[in-house]
């Protein structure tokens, strides 16, 4: 395991198309954190293409810690909390 | 020769097996042993078991050895002689660019191959082991950064296959891997040794199991009909490894998955919408209480390294009676619906070749070079190439006796041919084994046979090497097969770049 402790990171959650045409073609958690910058995210424990802990926090502005696998550029998930959308000033 | 009678290899000095043409240990051809390596006294086929006793001493202890002549005795009993190739025989830090090179040298050494696909290759030991090829991934979109594969084991060159001139991926070696290390102990070879002892004595299996996601039902559909399978299942409604379960007790023989597979999870799920039931964990493969062979088109599908049995299908499926699984070790490519492509191909052509009797890492092979011929994208034609490996003997292959009804078909004599070719314009044409590249073209020639003349697929050609009126090298492979009372007979000649020259066929 290439994981390692990480800082806290914000950004969107979005769960984007990933490898279509493949046989793991489905939904994946990314958090947004810039044009062109996301990273995949995963909750161990989680059922891989559900994600269940993440699910509720689709399209919202979030605020997150946990280990960057860099073999798998891969984040995995500790502790994850929806916050105030900067964008909107409202609770996202 | 010693007083006690005794023979000594005079290259590493390792006693020398009785009956074996071959030093056991570094490989070295005995002299007065006569037979080329493929034919050893006996009719036993040569192959080489590449290894590194040293590493898998200090790992697992001095059992390695009796476990390791014992798997090799087993092998003879089965006309298989494997001689060694010990990497503990090269400098500490060897790469595995002096693995091939060693490898090969063996290989040439012996200077055989066989009518069924040259030597094959046991790669004994897991990466840690025996070092896995791991190659930068060049598909365009896809996340995958690299890949790892076996096939410099196959190819005996550790050259950028991406870079392949003409697409060439002519594969030469049937290539199969035991993962013997920190996550598959000897415990677990004996249990694999068991099994593999099991299939080559038993009874008439023909028995398929097909579980599919049900988002890909209509592509599983047509693979698992053309290996002969009936009833494919499809998930959901299987919704858990308990009903897979429920399905591997009735003992089917050959199983075929195309399920969604991950780098993050040890299982493989089915698909329904939004809905992803994990279907089969590590265990569920052991409720058969007979060796089975699988093949998965999961991505990930043979996800090894740094697990052990609890964390790997792959790894407790060999150790618990699985003699052959074809998978691939990254994400892999698929449509939901025919036409069929990549890991369908693949997976297709290793199960029908297996069922038809063929060895794993030959059948192997044969999806591998459909997968080339499979009209899809030319770069995830390459990664699916390269991804799908082996692991199992690679010499595992259904008894004579229990071989299906197409299988037992096997070509004729050719004197029963009720025909008359004309004669080409070739001189002295000689049926010999296929030696080195020329397995490139036979498998073209399969691949061509396979679409252009169906009812021959599978079949083993004979082969003839010769010259044109010109001088040039020309190969020829006749395809046959009894129907009836008359004999489907294609004869193909073709130059050693693979090109076609000529095609005759005969009723």
């Amino acid at each position: 395991m290439e994981a390692k402790e990480d800082h806290p990171r914000e950004g969107y959650v979005v769960f984007l198309p990933w490898a279509p045409g493949s046989r793991s073609e489905s939904l994946q958690p990314f958090l947004v954190t810039g044009p062109g910058s996301a990273v995949r995210l995963f909750c161990p424990g989680d059922n891989p293409f559900q994600n269940e802990s993440l699910k509720a926090c689709h399209l919202h502005w979030c605020s997150l810690r946990g280990q960057w696998d860099a073999g798998k550029s891969l984040l995995l998930v500790s502790d994850i909390r929806i916050l105030e959308d900067p964008a909107s000033g409202r609770p996202s | 020769m010693t007083e006690s009678g005794q023979r000594f290899c005079t290259a590493c000095g390792t006693r020398l097996a009785p009956g074996r043409p071959f030093c056991t240990h570094c490989g070295k051809k005995l002299a007065g042993a006569g037979a080329p390596a493929v034919s050893a006294p006996g009719g036993n086929r040569a192959a080489f078991c590449v290894t590194d006793t040293r590493k898998l001493s200090r790992l697992l202890g001095d059992g390695v050895h009796g476990a390791l002549a014992g798997y090799l005795d087993d092998a003879k009993e089965h006309g298989v002689d494997y001689a060694i190739v010990d990497l503990a025989g090269l400098k500490q830090d060897y790469r595995l660019e002096d693995v091939i090179s060693f490898l090969k040298a063996r290989v040439q050494a012996h200077g055989g191959t066989s009518a069924e696909g040259g030597p094959a290759v046991l790669i004994l030991g897991d990466a840690n082991i025996v070092p896995m090829a791991v190659f930068a991934n060049q598909v365009d979109g896809d996340p995958d950064q690299d890949l790892d594969t076996d096939y410099p084991f196959a190819a005996l060159c550790t050259d950028d296959p991406w870079a392949a001139p003409g697409g060439g991926l002519g594969p030469l070696l049937p290539v199969g891997r035991l993962p013997l290390g920190a996550g598959f102990g000897l415990a677990d070879l004996e249990g694999y040794r068991k099994a593999l002892r099991a299939f080559a004595t038993t009874g008439n299996p023909r028995t398929l199991l097909g579980l599919s996601a049900q988002a890909w039902q209509p592509a599983s559909e047509q693979v698992f009909r053309s290996i002969e399978g009936e009833g494919l299942q499809v998930s959901p409604p299987i919704g858990s490894a308990a009903d897979t379960e429920q399905l591997i007790r009735a003992n089917p023989d050959f199983l075929y998955f195309n399920l969604h597979g991950s780098d993050q999870d040890p299982g493989w799920f089915g698909q329904q919408a939004a809905d992803y039931p994990r279907v089969v964990v590590p265990g569920t493969l052991a409720r058969s209480s007979r060796p089975v062979v699988v093949g998965v088109e999961a991505c990930y599908g043979t996800r090894f390294q740094g697990l052990d049995k609890n964390t790997s299908i792959l790894l407790h499926a060999l150790a618990t009676g699985c003699v052959a699984l074809a998978g691939s070790s990254r994400i892999a490519f698929g449509p939901p619906s025919p036409p069929i492509k990549l890991a369908d191909v693949v997976i297709q052509g290793f199960l029908q070749a297996m069922i038809r009797g063929k060895p794993a890492g030959m059948a192997l092979l044969q999806g591998r070079a459909a997968v080339l011929e499979d009209g899809s994208d030319r770069a995830r034609q390459r990664k699916t190439f390269l991804a799908f490996n082996l692991f199992g003997d690679p010499l595992a292959a259904l008894p004579a006796s229990g071989k299906s009804a197409g299988a037992a078909a096997r070509p004729g004599p050719l004197a029963l041919a009720p025909m008359k070719l004309p004669m080409p314009d070739v001189l002295g044409m000689v049926r010999t084994a296929i030696a080195g590249s020329q397995m490139r073209v036979k498998l073209l020639m399969d691949a061509h046979v396979g679409r252009a003349h169906p009812g021959l697929k599978g079949v083993e050609p004979a082969f003839y090497q010769g010259r044109t009126a010109s001088g040039g090298e020309l190969y020829r492979f006749v395809y046959s097969r009894k129907a009836g009372p008359l004999l489907d007979l294609v004869m193909l000649d073709a130059y050693p770049d693979g090109t076609l020259r000529a095609e005759l066929l005969g009723k």
